[in-house]
């Protein structure tokens, strides 16, 4: 194992992995990480080999330091994280927007695209960010990446799923209506979807089908009750207006 | 066993930051008490375990593995890599000794001399146990040098690990401590005192005492004097000096929170226990108890400086060294070098 030196208060320690480096950085109480990331910039890649050597070194660091280890390991950090699994954890485990974005741009396009292979994926990388960095994830892979993930309405709503309201009417008329609504096959893509959704876009989604359109998309008893039981009662109340069904209450089966 | 926020590893800004305590203790020491494998029984290997002791100035050390492992569940969307990580169960894993054994006998044989190998890896509430042991020391003859470190009464742990609750008074450790005793092997115990919400009186207490008095030929060690975390009771330090004082055959180790919570609370040692360590220093051993992270051991042993630095010198040599050597050392071979111990015929010379 190669190991590569730092010097404070001209005492010297050989630094070979992640886990010493983080036990040289606590032991030194917080108060030389800048410098001790800056004696070993050059070699940072060589020390933080895997996902958990990241996480071990992140534990030790401030919002700011953790900005600089990203921002020196920059396109690395994919051969460091490995999979989309471990992107998600690392996202989970930072508190701060700034981080989340400089781990993002770092990763980049191609780094995003190399981690994040499924719908379920982008989903689990979208739980954990927010605002901004939601935003930038979806920019950084490209509305015709997301467009290809998105092979069914299943996987659209785990992607819708990660998002807010707002970010999801977005994402969703920059797909396209006719992009989301040829997604859906029958009523149980269709369910998916709308649970997914706010009832405000749900509503949306609803007002680009006909009444037979939906009766033909649900087809049958079973779908349907399959459907309604997942709707938020706002949206159950409007697919059944839509449908031109009879309201029923809760209590009405007691007669 | 530690929780993974060590209280010296949590920083503190008021002190200044030094890479000293890398090095570990001014005191040449034997590590009394360190795991060599993690909670999913995976480890860095003899090799980075000896770059870390010569780093961290530890002569010698006493090894074991984990007698459990924590189970990475269906619900563990991460793999759990502590006991504590999520709310999956931990479960008896005795291939530990045998991580443990293959990664001693692949050191040179000097280095191997460093290393006081024990065995953990059995249930402690099964009649078999002592089986387990004993096939260990079949397949390995020359590698251990005792039995522990036993998990047994241990908070959160207990509650975790499938099966029965295992204590220190429980049946199927008698004949364990009876092989211990007839080949003058130390058995390392880890019990709680008492439980988690009971800090007015030591409730388990009772349940070493009882071991430690039906097997007074057992070298029995207590594992961080009984403490865990939110695991306390008052006059812990008479407690001790009691125990120490009624049973001959009782050591304790210094390891993990006890030190930081009454033997040197706040960084200042405990007048008390100083006093209590002069006395029985000959029975008492530190450890750091990490578990794996080899690289802490320095600063983990570092801590003790201040405590060491204020016994006499025969009471700090005891400590560092003298107490784990006659407690480990020599022990290797001896169950099949030694015979049994041999009971007195008897004899009525007057009918």
């Amino acid at each position: 194992m190669t190991q590569y030196p730092i010097t404070i208060d001209k005492q010297t320690v050989q630094i070979g992995t992640a886990a010493e480096l983080a036990v040289a950085l606590d032991v030194l109480q917080g108060q030389y990480d800048r410098v001790v990331l800056t004696q070993l910039q050059p070699h940072l890649s060589q020390i933080i080999t895997k996902p958990g050597d990241l996480f071990t070194v992140m534990k030790s660091l401030s919002a700011d330091d953790q900005v600089f280890l990203f921002q020196a390991l920059g396109t690395n950090l994919v051969t460091i994280l490995q999979e989309a699994s471990r992107l998600r954890d690392l996202l989970a485990a930072l508190s701060e927007d700034e981080v989340e974005i400089t781990l993002l741009q770092a990763l980049g396009r191609e780094g995003l695209r190399s981690l994040i292979l499924t719908a379920e994926e982008l989903s689990e990388v979208l739980e954990w960010v927010y605002g901004q960095a939601d935003e930038l994830t979806l920019e950084l892979l490209g509305l015709e990446y997301v467009r290809n993930l998105s092979r069914d309405a299943i996987d659209l709503s785990a992607i819708l799923r990660g998002l807010d309201g707002e970010a999801q009417s977005r994402l969703i008329d920059q797909l396209g209506w006719e992009f989301c609504l040829g997604l859906v096959r029958n009523g149980r893509d269709l369910a998916y979807l709308l649970r997914a959704l706010p009832p405000a876009v749900s509503e949306r989604l609803l007002t680009h089908y006909g009444q037979d359109e939906l009766f033909r998309l649900i087809g049958n008893s079973r779908d349907w009750a399959y459907l309604y039981q997942r709707l938020e009662p706002a949206e159950a109340d409007f697919i059944t207006h839509k449908l031109g069904l009879e309201q029923t209450r809760r209590n009405s089966h007691a007669a | 066993m530690p929780h993974e926020q060590i209280p010296t590893w949590t920083r503190d800004p008021a002190v200044r930051g030094s890479l000293t305590p890398l090095y570990g203790s001014k005191y040449r020491l034997i590590d009394g008490h360190l795991h060599v494998v993690n909670f999913i029984q995976e480890t860095p290997g003899g090799q980075n375990l000896l770059e870390h002791m010569d780093r961290a100035n530890v002569g010698k050390a006493v090894i074991f593995g984990l007698p459990v492992s924590k189970m990475w569940t269906s619900y563990d969307r991460e793999g759990p890599d502590y006991y504590l990580a999520s709310d999956s169960p931990c479960y008896y894993y005795a291939y530990t000794d045998v991580i443990v054994a293959e990664m001693v006998r692949a050191l040179p044989a000097d280095q191997q001399e460093r290393l006081y190998p024990l065995i953990c890896g059995f249930n402690p509430t099964d009649g078999y146990a002592l089986r387990h042991i004993e096939r260990l020391y079949n397949q390995y003859p020359n590698i251990w040098s005792g039995i522990g470190e036993v998990l047994l009464r241990h908070d959160d742990l207990t509650a975790f690990t499938f099966g029965e609750n295992a204590r220190a008074n429980h049946r199927a450790l008698w004949p364990v401590y009876q092989f211990a005793a007839d080949h003058d092997l130390p058995v390392l115990l880890h019990q709680n005192i008492t439980s988690v919400t009971k800090s007015d009186h030591p409730v388990y207490l009772w349940e070493l005492e009882e071991a430690v008095a039906e097997f007074p030929r057992t070298r029995i060690v207590f594992a961080h004097c009984g403490m865990s975390r939110r695991v306390n009771v008052p006059f812990y330090y008479q407690m001790v000096d009691r125990l120490l004082a009624q049973y001959p055959n009782l050591y304790v180790d210094y390891s993990w929170i006890i030190f930081d919570v009454v033997i040197c609370p706040d960084g200042k040692p405990s007048a008390d226990w100083l006093s209590l360590t002069e006395k029985y220093s000959d029975r008492i051993c530190l450890g750091s108890d990490l578990v794996a992270r080899f690289e802490r051991m320095g600063p983990e042993l570092q801590r003790y400086d201040v405590f060491l630095d204020q016994l006499s010198e025969q009471a700090r040599v005891n400590l560092c060294w003298n107490t784990a050597e006659k407690l480990y050392g020599d022990n290797k071979g001896k169950v099949h070098a030694l015979p049994v111990l041999a009971i007195p015929e008897w004899k009525v010379t007057n009918p």
